[in-house]
Formats: structure tokens, sequence, C-alpha cells
């Protein structure tokens, strides 16, 4: 019986930092590979807890391969973003200006009840009130109500041109071009360029950015 | 990217476990195979008493190392060629010797499936 409660406290405090280590996205809503990770890693770790006569090593080994793999395929998916976009898609605009993309929506595998069932859940009772919405790549709906502040459509993130967002701010290549003329700086010099069809933007270069927060007795604090 | 750094930590770390308990398991595995044929040997050619201590010395061997192949190894398996290795003492005798031999198959049987256990893909 000790045996199993030192087992189990080992399992969980193991658990507790692969966890820790795969950060705080792991705790919120899941991508597609976050799910099935934590998934693997809950079954996982059970296994040498309810079987005693295995070694710790059998649960404990493939629960840290998951983690240096999640850790490894999250660090390559920010410094490219293609293959993060091929791993976990892109967000997908089902609703604009009160329309339904039904082409969208049939290719999301969505009904018309999933659909307003995540606009109820947002408070939304009529699709007719809603300007913009977007199915993130976890399977969440964003929405923007008409009525509320036009939101900015991302065009550039992390020095990337986004596909398609120029077009659904209906704007084109010379309109960027003169934008960045005018900021003085590169395409790849833009941490982040949002745009509204009204013409209004907001630029966000590299080097503006905050330096890295430091942990000061347990709080964070952001020096600008 | 200190994570990242965490990550080829921990495979680095995952890869020299791996390579070392394959190693381990393979030479135990291995040694075991080598001393129970040795004594089978022995036995054919009548030394009982060298088998006796040949067999004496496998066994000890075998419980140094249990306790590292507990770490990759189901106990239970362990513990079966353990109690099979111990019974064996008792067949090593000019009258069970046609027994000592089916017993020692037995064990390597025992110890292919380990190895199969430990080594197999699928």
């Amino acid at each position: 019986m000790l045996i199993l409660m030192l087992r189990t406290l080992l399992v969980y405090l193991l658990i507790l930092l692969a966890m820790r280590l795969m950060g705080k996205r792991q705790l919120g809503e899941l991508q597609p590979a976050e799910l099935v990770s934590t998934i693997l890693i809950s079954n996982l770790a059970s296994i040498s807890i309810e079987s005693p006569e295995l070694p710790l090593s059998t649960s404990l080994v493939p629960v840290f391969l998951i983690v240096a793999l999640e850790l490894l395929l999250s660090g390559l998916c920010f410094c490219w973003p293609r293959v993060a976009r091929l791993l976990f898609g892109s967000p997908v605009t089902v609703i604009r200006n009160g329309k339904i993309c039904c082409d969208t929506l049939r290719a999301l595998r969505f009904g018309t009840g999933d659909l307003l069932e995540a606009l109820r859940g947002k408070e939304v009772f009529n699709p007719a009130q809603v300007r913009w919405a977007v199915v993130e790549t976890n399977g969440s709906i964003s929405i923007c109500k008409t009525g509320e502040e036009e939101p900015f459509v991302p065009v550039i993130a992390d020095g990337q041109l986004l596909k398609g967002a120029l077009l659904l701010c209906k704007k084109d290549d010379p309109w960027l071009s003169q934008v960045l003329k005018q900021e003085d700086c590169t395409r790849e010099q833009v941490m982040l360029l949002l745009v509204r069809t009204s013409g209004e933007y907001q630029l966000i270069k590299k080097e503006n950015s905050p330096s890295p927060q430091k942990r000061n007795k347990g709080l964070w604090k952001g020096h600008l | 990217m200190n994570r990242l750094r965490a990550a080829a930590v921990i495979l680095a770390t995952l890869l020299l476990l791996t390579l070392a308990s394959q190693r381990l398991v393979s030479d135990s595995l291995d040694s075991l195979e080598t001393g129970l044929t040795q004594v089978e040997r022995l036995c054919a050619d009548g030394a009982y008493q060298t088998a006796k201590e040949r067999l004496y010395n496998i066994t000890q061997a075998y419980q140094k190392k249990q306790a590292v192949l507990a770490l990759f190894i189901r106990r239970d398996k362990l513990s079966e060629l353990e109690t099979s290795l111990y019974s064996l003492t008792a067949y090593v005798h000019p009258d069970y010797r046609q027994d000592l031999f089916c017993e020692t198959g037995r064990l390597k049987a025992q110890l292919n499936g380990i190895r199969r256990l430990f080594f197999g893909l699928l």
C-alpha cells in the first residue's frame, strides 16, 4: 500500500511537471495535437498506478516523450507558421454581415443547429445580428455583433502575410506596400498589422515589442 | 525557447535511457542463456559439481541485476524467472538429467518470451 501511494505521488508530481513544461496553452482550450497529448498522458499516467507489477518507466518514458514532442512541435509551429496551419488549420469565417457562409459550414461539417448553438453560447439568438463570426482552430466561435465597433483583421503576423486577409478587409497589395512605405518598414519587420475595411490600421513593429517579462516575488511584471 | 531546450534535454535523456536499457536487458538475457547452455553441457559431460557451481553463479549474478532490470521489465516476469532458476539446482543430478534438460529448455523459452516482450515492436 505504501509503495502504491509512493508510486501515485511520484507519477502525480512528474505529470504535474510535464503539464507545467507544456505551458499555459495546455490548460486553456486545446488544439487537436494538444488534446491528443493530454488524453494520452492521462491514460499513460494511470497505467503505472493501476498495475504495480509494471515498471514506472512503462508510463513515464512515453509521457515525457509526448511532452518533448509537444514542445518541439510548438517550437516548430512558432518558427514556421505553415507547419502550424498544416497541423492546426486556420480560423474560418462562417458569418459575414449577417449572412451565413453555407459552403464553409458544409466544409467544416458544422450543421446550422451547431452554429446556432455556438451563437446562443455567445448570447446571440439571430445570425442577422452578427457582423462577423469566425470558427477558431480550437473549434470555438468568436463573434462581432452588428452595432459593435468593426473588428480589426490581422493582415501580417510575425512578418508573414496572412492568406486571404487582405481580401477580407477589401484591400490589395499596392495598399499594403503604401502602408509599409508610410511606416518606413519592411513586411519582415512587422510583428502585427491589423486592418479595418475603412482603411484604419494598427501596426506594431518587432522592435517596439515589450522586453521579456521578469518574475518578481511570484508576480509577473512587464517592462516596456 | 527555454522550453525547447528542456524538450531537447528530455529527448536526449530518453534516448540515453533507451540505449542503456537495451544494452542492459540484452546483456543480462544473453549471459543467462549462455550460462544455461554451459550448465547443460557440463551435465552432459557428467561434471555435476561444476554445473552446480555455475548455476549458483548465474543465480547470484541475476539477483544482483534484478533490481535494475525491474526498471524496464515487468516484476512478475522477473520473479517467474528467478523461481525457475532456483528450482533448477534440484535437477543437477545424474538421475534427473532429462528433467534438467527439459527445465533449462523451459527457462530458455521464458527468456525468449521476455526478449520478445522488451524488444518486440508489435
